[in-house]
């Protein structure tokens, strides 16, 4: 019927809008926030989602000229792309053999991963810290990259043990027969077809080691080493006076690559989430 | 044609790269070669305190041939910092200790003895209130440098419309803060889980006659004394805002910069923040002395003193630079950049010190001999530390205010109390 696409369209954006607007709340209210003078901050009278007396850029300004903050960006890109990376690599191969393998003891391998990842990333940054003095590695960057995939791999491993058990076994099977080996197979078949739940785990990955904060404190002391959650909390933060425009600035800029990377990776996400959620 | 998805990662991996290889090489971030010292401190709020001490180990570094480093973060982030340093037997040579801290991590920590009586002989005895947070189990375990006050921080102008003075009693305030709620300015001091509400609470709790324990550390909590406070709150309470009850330690401050509050417990960041910011009502923020109660004025301070850990590679230099931030000089350069938010621990210093120019700052002179550490009366300990961070008086208060009876409150605060270790 003529128009019932269209008022389908309406009901599905109309049913969408309030998560949308759940969303994006925070991330208007940031952006706000750091274009308001400082006196308009200061004012409980005004309403905080109008800006009334005029746009400013002095807490971007102060962002970036006043503190280390492109150092941090700069950080936490390093610490967080070199330990996915190395998250993803260890995690796809356990992965694999939980899901495809038989193994003595391979459930109570399974199960153990499985508690490890609920453990609470704050009970291990003291025996961390013992690991990261014992390596010379206090003070660095690598401290940070050498112990985030201790929370990232057992995470990135659950996802795709369960993503890659999904995918038919009969397609390897084919390859082995056919004279390839495990590895081979898991390069020319798993890998392939496993690209969205790769994608999927890697973003989720990402966004743990981008957005972690004890051990990105206790590790690192020097400012130009700090990565962009420990340095806007200590630089913008100043005995009971909280620079709240530079603090919003910091956390909406801080964002952004995070966003950014799941637009860029949007299609590959959804597909990744919701594989298996259809039986073929 | 447009930036396909491949080429933009492409590019940027190949970007990425290029700052990975230059990042991530050794570098002077590591541990600190023989001659640096490095030094942890809480993150003044007046920066300019934290680049007094840079400029003071700046010109001890080059007199003596040696680097210093000094770190600057958050407060609450100090005592993580201390912990994870202890366990890795490896971090800051000299770092900032607070209030109990010296005593919780005295295992850890060099005997400064020497050090003091250096300084004492050229100027004398340290505050005993600053004594009691550094001086630990007959040896000097810190070396006390700076308190923190928590005034009566006031709009003059609002007291002024109702016809009130800056209050010296709590009955003062609570009569003063019925006519300010009225005029749409009302009173506000945190009954919340903040610093900023412990630095208002214990002493109050202490002007009424009570306390958390006794000079030997037994529970003093439960008595007449804690109930007649729990009453005074209640009232107080019903003039104030409720969002009192989930302020952070910012919130008193944007309370009072906002125009709308008339009076607050705090340090002199209010004040100063005005004053810089040029805001309109700036000469109307004005300090007092906290109000009295029945048994009395009582001063809060939080002491910050410095010390060394065991495990450091210099302690000899390290106790060289301690000295060197007991000069005249060195306390002049802190004091005055300090700007009034830090007050000298030595009576030496405290005579005249800079900021007694600004009238509004006087309040502050003669306020060490009378201040007291969160502990008081007893000794500073870990116990003590662990109530203050778990915000057990607060959360009593809290209780009260917002409908327990005194004998729920209490009990409550009991319980908390005993679960740490309180007897």
């Amino acid at each position: 019927m003529v128009g019932s696409p269209a008022r389908r369209a309406i009901w599905a954006y109309a049913g969408a809008a309030p998560f949308v607007v759940f969303a994006l709340f925070p991330f208007a209210w940031m952006l706000i926030t750091s274009v308001k003078k400082d006196a308009e901050l200061y004012d409980l009278a005004q309403n905080p989602f109008l800006i009334r007396t005029g746009i400013t850029w002095d807490h971007y300004r102060f962002l970036f000229e006043q503190t280390a903050f492109p150092l941090w960006l700069r950080n936490s890109v390093l610490v967080a792309v070199s330990s996915t990376a190395a998250s993803v690599v260890l995690a796809l191969l356990a992965a694999y053999a939980l899901a495809r393998m038989r193994f003595r003891y391979a459930e109570g391998v399974s199960t153990f991963i499985f508690v490890v990842y609920l453990m609470p990333t704050t009970l291990l940054f003291l025996p961390l810290a013992r690991l990261v003095s014992l390596l010379h590695l206090a003070n660095t960057l690598w401290s940070l990259i050498v112990t985030y995939p201790a929370f990232m791999v057992p995470f990135i491993t659950w996802m795709l043990a369960a993503y890659l058990a999904a995918i038919p076994k009969d397609l390897e099977e084919s390859a082995l027969v056919d004279g390839c080996t495990r590895l081979g197979a898991l390069r020319r078949i798993v890998l392939p077809l496993a690209r969205p739940g790769i994608i999927t785990a890697t973003l989720f990955g990402f966004t743990l080691a981008w957005s972690e904060f004890i051990y990105a404190l206790t590790f690192i002391s020097t400012t130009n080493l700090k990565t962009v959650t420990a340095g806007v909390v200590v630089d913008l933060i100043r005995g009971d006076v909280f620079y709240w425009g530079s603090l919003m600035a910091g956390a909406l800029t801080a964002s952004l690559p995070v966003v950014v990377l799941f637009s860029l990776f949007l299609d590959h996400y959804v597909s990744g989430l919701t594989a298996g959620a259809v039986k073929g | 044609m447009g930036m396909t998805r491949r080429k933009f990662l492409a590019a940027t991996a190949g970007a990425g790269a290029g700052l990975m290889a230059g990042a991530l090489a050794p570098s002077g971030g590591r541990a600190a070669a023989s001659g640096t010292i490095r030094l942890l401190a809480h993150s003044s709020y007046n920066e300019d305190s934290d680049k007094a001490i840079q400029k003071i180990g700046a010109a001890f570094a080059a007199k003596h041939g040696a680097t210093f480093v000094g770190e600057f973060i958050d407060q609450p982030q100090v005592a993580a910092k201390l912990t994870a340093e202890e366990q890795a037997q490896a971090g800051h040579d000299i770092v900032d200790l607070q209030d109990n801290l010296p005593a919780i991590h005295r295992e850890f920590l060099v005997p400064l003895d020497d050090v003091v009586a250096d300084i004492t002989k050229s100027f004398g005895p340290f505050y005993d209130v600053a004594k009691r947070s550094g001086y630990v189990g007959g040896h000097w375990l810190s070396v006390p440098w700076l308190g923190n006050s928590e005034l009566g921080v006031y709009r003059a102008d609002y007291f002024a419309q109702v016809g009130e003075r800056a209050p010296q009693t709590w009955d003062d305030l609570l009569r003063a803060a019925a006519k300010l709620k009225r005029a749409g300015h009302p009173v506000g001091i945190a009954i919340s889980q903040t610093e900023d509400s412990n630095a208002a609470l214990y002493p109050l709790l202490w002007s009424f006659g009570g306390s958390v324990t006794d000079a030997a550390g037994r529970l003093t909590i439960d008595s007449p004394a804690t109930g007649a406070a729990l009453d005074y709150v209640r009232k107080l309470a019903a003039q104030m805002e409720p969002a009192v009850y989930s302020w952070d330690d910012s919130s008193n401050n944007k309370y009072m910069l906002s125009g709308r509050g008339s009076y607050t417990i705090n340090a002199p960041s209010i004040y100063l923040t005005a004053k810089q910011n040029h805001l309109a009502f700036a000469g109307a923020v004005k300090h007092a002395q906290p109000p009295a109660g029945v048994k009395g004025r009582f001063f809060y301070v939080d002491i910050h003193g410095w010390g060394v850990f065991k495990f450091s590679q210099n302690i000899d230099l390290s106790k060289q630079f301690l000295r060197s931030m007991y000069t005249a000089e060195s306390q002049k350069l802190f004091l005055t950049l300090g700007e009034g938010y830090d007050m000298p621990v030595l009576p030496h210093f405290d005579v005249n010190p800079p900021y007694a120019a600004d009238p509004q700052l006087r309040p502050q002179v003669g306020y060490m001999p009378h201040a007291h550490l969160a502990s008081y009366p007893a000794a500073p300990d870990a116990r003590a530390e662990k109530a203050y961070q778990t915000f057990v008086i607060p959360n009593m208060f809290a209780r009260a205010a917002q409908g327990a009876s005194n004998k729920d409150a209490i009990a409550f605060a009991m319980k908390a109390l005993k679960d740490i270790g309180y007897a």
